[in-house]
């Protein structure tokens, strides 16, 4: 059973004496700590049009004992108390065991999942979240894609950059009216299972928050967060304008196809254990071109590697190796020194 | 390359000072990786041990960075940070009495009236810290539909206006993103001939109301601590959220603001916390009085101006600003002028609401109440979305600028002129830059 938690501009909220912008309703039992690392999540601008449109977001955030997987609904709310905008972030906690294997994005388009308002006064909510099960997980033709690109093998392009550098987020710039979430859905059924759940992701991006990754981000067209990625030297896909058709690559030809390839045509109900991917780095698309993200089928980032840090582990382990030697012939030098020339004195 | 850095600075973000040798530099190269404090998108924070002949480092990669940043959150900081006096303006409120508005506002009339009146140039010292105050400056004065009924979104106390940084494992402190401006002679300013020895950063910050609430300073939000350090306070009270002005003000006004059924909020309290704040961020014992200025703004103006008279009973006037170009290349302020009206504002409060000029002078040595307007007209409700909104063309605020332009006249005339030389020994105080520690 998941845990949510309601934040928006109230006149009062659950904390004593709170009003404003805060915390409304949270299901009773919702660690204490959780609660600062959640509403820090929830900032919210509506888009050009002037509203909407609403951000679903997937994160894993560090928790008090471990991550934590996230869901979230970030999107605007009639005016508050005060006559001003307003907005209303739902978030959902998930257990390890609550994780369906079709993937977040699936899990977030389920209807009634997140509350979308709160008109009562502040409560804890005794009744968890029950969260549904089933979806269809594995390859399918990338539809949406190949509505909003002209090629399905868009999202080929996205799964391939999230798996070959998970550390290094992927801009997606869309329309306003896009469907973000089905997009991010049809990529991440691309991924193997392993990766599903970890392809944080918010369908409409505005700006990220230190220690909470963001791998694919969707930023609307027309806003600052498109204009900062357009200007960056960050691995961008320009939806919101014609592209052309995308890299020939496995992954390009799984979404056109929805046929799985390789290591990823196992049947999905057993990829979870069979899927254990090459795990030596990859160099990556330094320069910011998605097509020389997918331009091959080089290995990808495996479930808890991290290449820094096993650098970082290797280089420990060869000087602590150095240290080691270098005190053992000290002690020896030490030791010939102290017993004196051979032979000894009288 | 030559530069004067000063020998002290302070970050605009977590307000930590530091000497400029200790600041850090933002490697060019993103392969380096991005700095394990920040976001993704950071470039890693490095300690250079190599300069091009340019004055710039040398990233760990070879490339040249001139990019800075604070050594103790590792957020971004404008070089000129290093070389040029800061003056920090600390303004609070209660929720919904107008920050927003009167920030966009007062920045927006400082950059035509210091240009028209005083031949000084007030610039973005960084446009991406500004971004989104200059996004609510376009939305109200630059609107192409004149016609159209506009408002800016409510404060956030999280997303776009905060910068992060992860000085705990997986728990973000968000910090308010600062706005730095730079005052600045121009050519034909009668100093234009040494800018650098008169120009000024001053530095704001946009915080939500719910940030100056009792207990809503914390570790994780410490978004109010520039109050321990700023060289100048503003307090914005909204009479319109005081039931004893909406009575007094009833049938004399359709603001819907003045509604009965609105909220009032006790501001007095937040006035208090306000205090206690800058008291314990300064290191001041719990009843000593801060030696530093007070500026009490009662916004919304336009609204209850009728109430302020003159000794005589006549209408005072607070449309028309108290300064004017004196000579060509040199503006002057009426000091004389604003402390006259700050006795009218402060005799008005001692008859509705006593408490407010009670808080404000048993806290701060030096208070001065100053009427200002940021629309100067008053907002509509908008049927549809429920939500206040005034016609971009029917804006005109009124002294939002005032309280600025006092405190530039105040500690120096080599910028702005005043009619009244005696120095005001709270201003002198208060003129001691930051970044020499004055508490």
């Amino acid at each position: 059973m998941a845990m949510e938690l309601v934040y928006t501009s109230a006149p009062r909220g659950l904390r004593h004496g709170s009003s404003g912008f805060c915390t409304v309703a949270m299901t009773q039992g919702m660690p204490a700590p959780l609660v600062p690392r959640l509403e820090a999540l929830g900032g919210y601008r509506p888009g050009p049009s002037g509203s909407g449109p609403v951000a679903r977001c997937f994160w894993r955030i560090d928790g008090p004992s471990g991550p934590v997987h996230v869901l979230a609904r970030v999107g605007p709310a009639p005016a508050d108390h005060t006559g001003r905008t307003n907005k209303i972030a739902t978030y959902l906690v998930l257990r390890p065991d609550e994780l369906p294997e079709a993937g977040p994005a699936w899990l977030l388009s389920q209807p009634g999942l997140l509350r979308d308002s709160w008109n009562g006064e502040p409560s804890l909510i005794d009744e968890p979240v029950r969260v549904p099960a089933g979806g269809t997980a594995g390859p399918r033709v990338a539809a949406a894609w190949q509505r909003e690109c002209g090629d399905a093998g868009w999202a080929g392009v996205v799964a391939s950059c999230f798996l070959r550098e998970r550390h290094v987020p992927v801009h997606v710039i869309v329309r306003e009216e896009t469907d973000a979430l089905e997009l991010m859905d049809e990529v991440i059924q691309l991924l193997p299972a392993w990766a599903r759940w970890n392809a944080t992701f918010s369908t409409y991006f505005l700006q990220a928050v230190a220690g909470v990754p963001c791998a694919v981000r969707f930023c609307v067209d027309g806003t600052p967060a498109a204009e900062a990625a357009r200007g960056s030297a960050q691995r961008v896909i320009d939806a919101s304008r014609p592209l052309g058709a995308a890299p020939d690559s496995k992954y390009a030809r799984m979404a056109r196809t929805g046929i799985a390839e390789g290591d990823d045509a196992v049947p999905a109900a057993s990829q979870a254990v069979a899927a254990e991917p090459d795990t030596s780095p990859s160099p990556g698309s330094a320069d910011g071109e998605p097509g020389d993200a997918m331009a091959d089928d080089r290995p990808i980032d495996a479930p808890g590697h991290d290449a820094g840090a096993d650098g970082n582990r290797m280089r420990l382990a060869a000087v602590v190796t150095v240290a080691v030697a270098v005190t053992v012939v000290l002690l020896a030098v030490l030791f010939v020194v102290s017993r004196g020339p051979v032979g000894g004195t009288p | 390359v030559s530069r004067t850095l000063k020998g002290n600075s302070v970050c605009p973000h977590c307000w930590h000072r530091f000497r400029p040798e200790d600041a850090l530099w933002i490697a060019a190269s993103p392969e380096l990786g991005h700095d394990r404090m920040l976001r993704e998108e950071d470039n890693l924070r490095f300690m250079p041990s190599r300069f091009t002949p340019f004055g710039e480092a040398i990233d760990p990669s070879g490339a040249p960075t001139r990019r800075l940043a604070c050594p103790h959150c590792h957020l971004e900081i404008p070089r000129l940070v290093l070389e040029r006096p800061m003056v920090i303006m600390s303004l609070a409120g209660s929720p919904s009495s107008g920050k927003t508005y009167f920030l966009a506002s007062a920045f927006w009339t400082l950059r035509e009236d210091l240009a028209r009146h005083f031949s000084v140039a007030f610039t973005d010292t960084d446009p991406e810290m500004n971004a989104d105050l200059a996004a609510n400056e376009q939305r109200l004065f630059l609107n192409q539909d004149a016609s159209a009924a506009v408002a800016l979104e409510k404060t956030e106390l999280e997303g776009a206006q905060y910068d992060s940084v992860q000085f705990d494992r997986g728990l973000p402190t968000l910090f308010a993103k600062p706005h730095l401006f730079t005052a600045r002679p121009s050519r034909e300013h009668v100093n234009g001939h040494v800018p650098d020895r008169v120009s000024k950063i001053f530095t704001l910050y946009d915080n939500a109301g719910e940030h100056f609430a009792p207990g809503a300073d914390t570790a994780r939000a410490p978004g109010t601590q520039h109050l321990g350090i700023a060289q100048v306070l503003m307090f914005i009270f909204d009479p319109t959220q005081d039931v004893r002005f909406r009575r007094l003000l009833s049938g004399s006004s359709g603001d819907p603001q003045l509604d009965p059924e609105s909220r009032a909020i006790r501001q007095d309290q937040f006035l208090v916390e306000m205090a206690r704040r800058v008291r314990l961020h300064a290191g001041l014992g719990a009843q000593e009085r801060i030696r530093r200025p007070l500026f009490v703004l009662l916004s919304k103006s336009d609204v209850w101006e009728s109430l302020l008279r003159e000794p005589d009973g006549s209408p005072l006037d607070v449309r028309t600003p108290p300064y004017r170009r004196a000579k060509p290349g040199l503006g002057r302020i009426s000091i004389r002028r604003v402390d006259h009206v700050s006795g009218r504002v402060r005799a008005l409060l001692l008859q509705v609401a006593p408490e407010i000029v009670m808080a404000a002078e048993d806290a701060f040595e030096r208070v001065i109440f100053v009427p200002v307007s940021a629309l100067g007209t008053s907002p509509a409700m908008d049927p549809a979305s429920g939500l206040l909104k005034v016609q971009a063309s029917r804006i005109a605020p009124r002294w939002v600028a005032v309280p600025f332009i006092y405190t530039i006249a105040r500690w120096s005339q080599r910028l702005i002129a005043s009619d009244l030389e005696q120095p005001d020994a709270a201003f002198a105080a208060a003129g001691a830059s930051p970044e020499e520690g004055g508490g």
